[in-house]
Formats: structure tokens, sequence, C-alpha cells
């Protein structure tokens, strides 16, 4: 395995009772999209938060090859700016000049056919198109590292696709890509994956090497 | 079916922090303040008396006023110039002469209630020590009375400093709190917290809009004071100071509840009801903080609205200095440190959202 990119060793998080991260440890190549799977409360939003330094963990280290590009649960812009002024936004707050950041506004814009939605605020944009956009705002400053806590949860099936080719066409230039989901489809797109309950690592490895069928991946959840 | 309803809905009530204090602290305060320390029946007003010719008839006088329940005699004045000082610095409501050509009262009139209060408590006070005095009905001494700074009493020198204290908290603790939390309640806060910004520009950043808006709110005031010849007499300077202080304490109490409470409605509601309401009713803006009881008083005046309305009305309308309004300006700059402070470990907590 190349440098990792992220690297994270034996890090816990607990809320009162609760022990949302136990002794997670997992490492990121460049160019490599881990799916982090595991039900809803397993604690994969914890420990993303803990990476982008959100939180910080009760014990263990996380380590970081610059700032991580992020995308978090929910949509994540100011959703009472244009599609435009939310990339100028954030361009100038992850230090882009003014040039490079219209640039970067014409391409995404191209990408995501903006053009029907311009001028409009990104409140009445539909789901897909939304999550597209936080996705493409995430990848603003280039980072290395590229964090997305469940960046599919209630797209369509067609909203879904087009946001994995983009992660993928992310990974392909040499990102390594974190992605959360709960969806057992989407494990088949990642390159590697760990399995999360409870707070812990229950498996790790390629997909198929974990498991075979989305109903044998069930099958470690049942048992967890 | 019903009974679950009822019992869901007695739960719900219960364990909403919000909806508790509404249901139960809210009337409690009301009928504590309403019921028993708010009454527009001013308990006693503070007077200073100049005995300018020394005459025993003027101490008589003086011990009658002091008998009055509602009037309390500070002291005795020295010399005439002794009298603005001791109103610009807020030591007394009135300043009663008693002098070889009669009697004269000078009265602080930028609160027109109280003023009319101290004057008529006074009169009656002259009236009754004439009575006694001169058993023959000879007329008593004349009564002139002079209200300082807003010789006609006007009603604008007691709403227009109250009014801008509900402004500006409505302004730079409501909006700016719920404003705040809802960021907060979004991903975008978490996205600009992992930006270079860090937690303490963000904030400062989303209060600069509300600063430029209370500015243009102030130039309001300047304009209300020329339509309604209202004289701004103190220095404009010191003026402007007392009042981004305040919008600086509104701002950073607003920045507190939003740091402890996660819903803009829950901000939005306690805005109300920890600052709104009781600044309404205790700052001295409707109900005289004379009229207060004791205790009662005590706590009123810590309010950043009282700090605020006397020290407007000392600064604006009476000429007071920077040191004359030491303890509100005190007030002011302490309560906003304070809940700056108070609000790091609210923004910092670890509870997962």
């Amino acid at each position: 395995m190349s440098t990792p990119v992220l690297s994270a060793h034996e890090v816990s998080k607990r809320f009162g009772s609760i022990q949302a991260v136990d002794k997670l440890s997992l490492e990121l190549a460049p160019g490599e999209i881990l799916g982090l799977l595991g039900a809803n409360g397993a604690g994969k939003t914890t420990f993303i938060r803990m990476v982008c330094g959100l939180i910080r963990p009760d014990s263990g280290t996380v380590q970081v090859s610059g700032r991580p590009g992020y995308m978090c649960q929910g949509f994540s812009l100011i959703e009472e700016l244009t599609p435009e002024e939310n990339i100028r936004f954030y361009g100038a707050l992850y230090g882009l000049s003014r040039k490079e950041t219209e640039r970067r506004a014409a391409d995404i814009s191209a990408r995501l056919h903006l053009d029907y939605y311009r001028g409009r605020q990104v409140k009445y944009l539909p789901t897909g198109w939304r999550q597209a956009l936080s996705f493409c705002v995430a990848i603003l400053p280039d980072p290395a590292v590229l964090i997305l806590d469940e960046p599919t949860s209630g797209l369509d099936s067609l909203s879904r696709r087009r946001l994995w080719e983009m992660i993928r066409e992310r990974a392909a230039q040499g990102t390594g890509v974190i992605v959360s989901t709960h969806y057992l489809d989407e494990a088949y797109y990642c390159t590697r994956l760990s399995l999360v309950s409870a707070g812990r690592l229950i498996a790790s490895g390629a997909p198929r090497e974990v498991a075979a069928s989305e109903e044998e991946l069930l099958t470690y959840f049942k048992h967890a | 079916m019903l009974r679950a309803v009822i019992v869901k809905e007695f739960r719900h009530l219960f364990r909403d922090r919000v909806s508790f204090l509404l249901l139960f602290l809210m009337p409690a305060f009301l009928v504590l303040m309403l019921g028993y320390a708010l009454s527009f029946q001013v308990h006693h007003h503070d007077i200073l008396v100049y005995n300018p010719v020394h005459s025993m008839e003027a101490e008589r006088f003086f011990a009658r006023l002091d008998a009055n329940p509602l009037l309390q005699v500070l002291g005795h004045l020295e010399r005439m110039d002794e009298i603005e000082p001791a109103f610009s610095q807020g030591k007394t409501r009135a300043v009663v002469m008693y002098g070889d050509d009669g009697l004269e009262v000078f009265i602080d009139g930028t609160n027109t209630f109280t003023a009319r209060s101290v004057k008529s408590q006074i009169g009656a006070a002259a009236a009754q020590f004439a009575a006694e005095e001169n058993p023959l009905a000879v007329p008593a001494p004349e009564l002139r009375i002079r209200y300082l700074y807003n010789p006609s009493l006007k009603k604008g020198y007691t709403s227009i400093p109250g009014l801008m204290m509900l402004i500006f908290i409505l302004v730079n603790t409501i909006v700016l709190g719920t404003s705040i939390n809802r960021e907060k309640t979004q991903g975008s806060w978490r996205l600009l917290s992992i930006t270079r910004l860090g937690m303490g520009r963000i904030v400062f950043g989303k209060t600069v809009p509300f600063i430029a808006i209370s500015i243009l709110h102030i130039a309001m005031l300047y304009g209300v004071c020329r339509i309604f010849d209202i004289e701004v007499v103190g220095s404009m300077a010191l003026f402007f100071f007392l009042q981004m202080l305040y919008i600086a304490c509104c701002m950073s109490l607003g920045i507190l509840i939003s740091a402890w409470f996660d819903r803009p409605l829950d901000v939005l509601i306690l805005s109300w009801v920890v600052l709104f309401v009781p600044n309404v009713f205790l700052s001295g803006f409707v109900f005289p903080l004379s009229a207060m009881e004791a205790p009662v008083r005590a706590v009123a005046q810590m309010l950043p609205g009282a700090a605020f309305v006397d020290a407007f009305r000392n600064i604006a309308f009476k000429g007071s200095g920077f040191m004359g309004n030491l303890p509100q300006i005190a007030i002011l700059a302490g309560e906003s440190v304070l809940a700056l402070l108070l609000s790091i470990p609210g923004f910092k907590r670890t509870v997962p959202r």
C-alpha cells in the first residue's frame, strides 16, 4: 500500500453511556474508495466527524493529509444562496483565487447542467442536483482526502448513479475517498469495505472478499 | 385511544424544555412580577434639598418632606451649582430649594411618569406644610416647578430609550441568535467548521450585517429625535459608544443562547422569555425602577436593558459623562464578556447532531 492519505489508529469516542466508536483503526490509500458500511447508529458519522476534526476523539489518533473535503449528512450548502454564490462563497473560504473560483463555477455549472437553475436559491433545486452540487463544493479545494457522509441518502437511483460516477472519477484522479452508506448495493462501488457495528470494525477488505453478495453482507449485521 | 393521546401529550410537554418553561416558569414569572414586584405606585423618590438662606422654616419643610413615606431626603446641597451635577450623575430625581422667594422644585423630566409623581408628592407636602404652619390660611409659599432636560414633559424622552432597547434586543439577540442556530442545525455549519475560518470568525462574520443594520437603526433614532424635537445634549461619541456596547451585549446574549440550544424555535422562544419580556417589565421603561420592591429592583438593575435605558437618558438628555455612567457601562461590558465566554463550551459541545 502506498503512503496513506488518512490514518486512524484505535480511535474511540463515548457520549454518556453510549460507546459511539470503539478503538476503530483504518487507513486510506490515494485513489482508494473506502466504503464505511453500517446500520444507522453504528458510529460511522461520529468516526467521520472525528476524521474531519469536528469532534475530538477520547483516545486514539487521526492523521489526514491536508484538510479533507467533506460532504456531510443532509444538505450542507447555504440554502438561501444560488449555486454560483455557494461555489464563490466556499471557494473564498478554501482560499481559491477569484479567477480560479469562477473557472470552477463554470466547470461545475456545465457538468451539472445548472444553467436551468441559474439565479435560483439552492433550496429550490431538486435533491439530486443539490447533492451533486455539494459534492462539487467538497472537491473545490482539491483535497487529498474526500469524506462523504451518506451522500446518496434520499436520492433516486439515477441521481445515485450519477453521484457515484463523480466519486469514482475523483478517486481515479488520486483522491482517497471515504464513503459512509447504509445502502448495501453501494458497497460494490467501493474498492475496499469496512463494516462497522456498535462502533467497532467487524470486517474489512475488498467488497467481494468481505461478502460475495448483498445477502451475505446482511448477515454480518444480523450477527454483529 | 384518547387516553393514549392525552398521556403522550403530557409526556411531550414535560420532556420538552421550552414547553416546560412556557407552561410553568413564564406564568410564575408573570404572576410574581405583576402581582408582587411591579407597580405604577412609586415607593419613594430620592430627593435632595437646598436651603440657600439657612432658614428654620425651610428645614421644617424638609423634615416634612422626609416624613412623607414616598419621599426620601438624601441630603443637603450647599451651592446652587451643585444642582445640575446631582441630576447628571443620577443622584436624584428632584431638588427642592426653599429660598426667600418661596419654593422652587427642580425635577428630572427625562422620565415623565416619575416626574409627575414626584411633583404631585412635593406639591401635596407643600400644601400640608402651609396648612400646618399657617392655620389662618394665609396663601402657601409659591411652588415653582422646573423640569430639567425635558421642560415640556414630552413623552419621547421616556419612550425612545426603551424602544431602542427593545429594537436592539429584537435584532441583535433574537434574529441573530436564530440565524446562528438555523445554520447550526443545517450542514453548512459543519462545512464551515472544517475550513480555516474557525468558530470565532464564523460567528463574527455573521454579526457584521447585524452591526450594519443596527447602525442604520441608530441613524433612524437620530432622525426620530430631530422630528420630535428631542434634544441630544450629551457627547455624541459617548452616546454612540453606549449604543454599540449595548448592541455587543445583545449579540453576546444571542450567541450564548444559540450556542446552548439546538433548535431555532427554542432560541426564538427563549430569547423572548428570558430577555425580551424581562427587559420590557424590569428595565424601567414601562414600570419605574423606583416602583419595584427592593430585591426585584436589585435584579432589574443588572439587566442590560435597565443599564442601557439609564445610561441612555443620562448621556443623551442630561449630558452625563463616561465616569457618571461607569456602573452601567461595566454591567454591559461585563455581561458581554461573560456571555461570550459561556458560549464557547456551548459551541464546543460534542453532542452528535
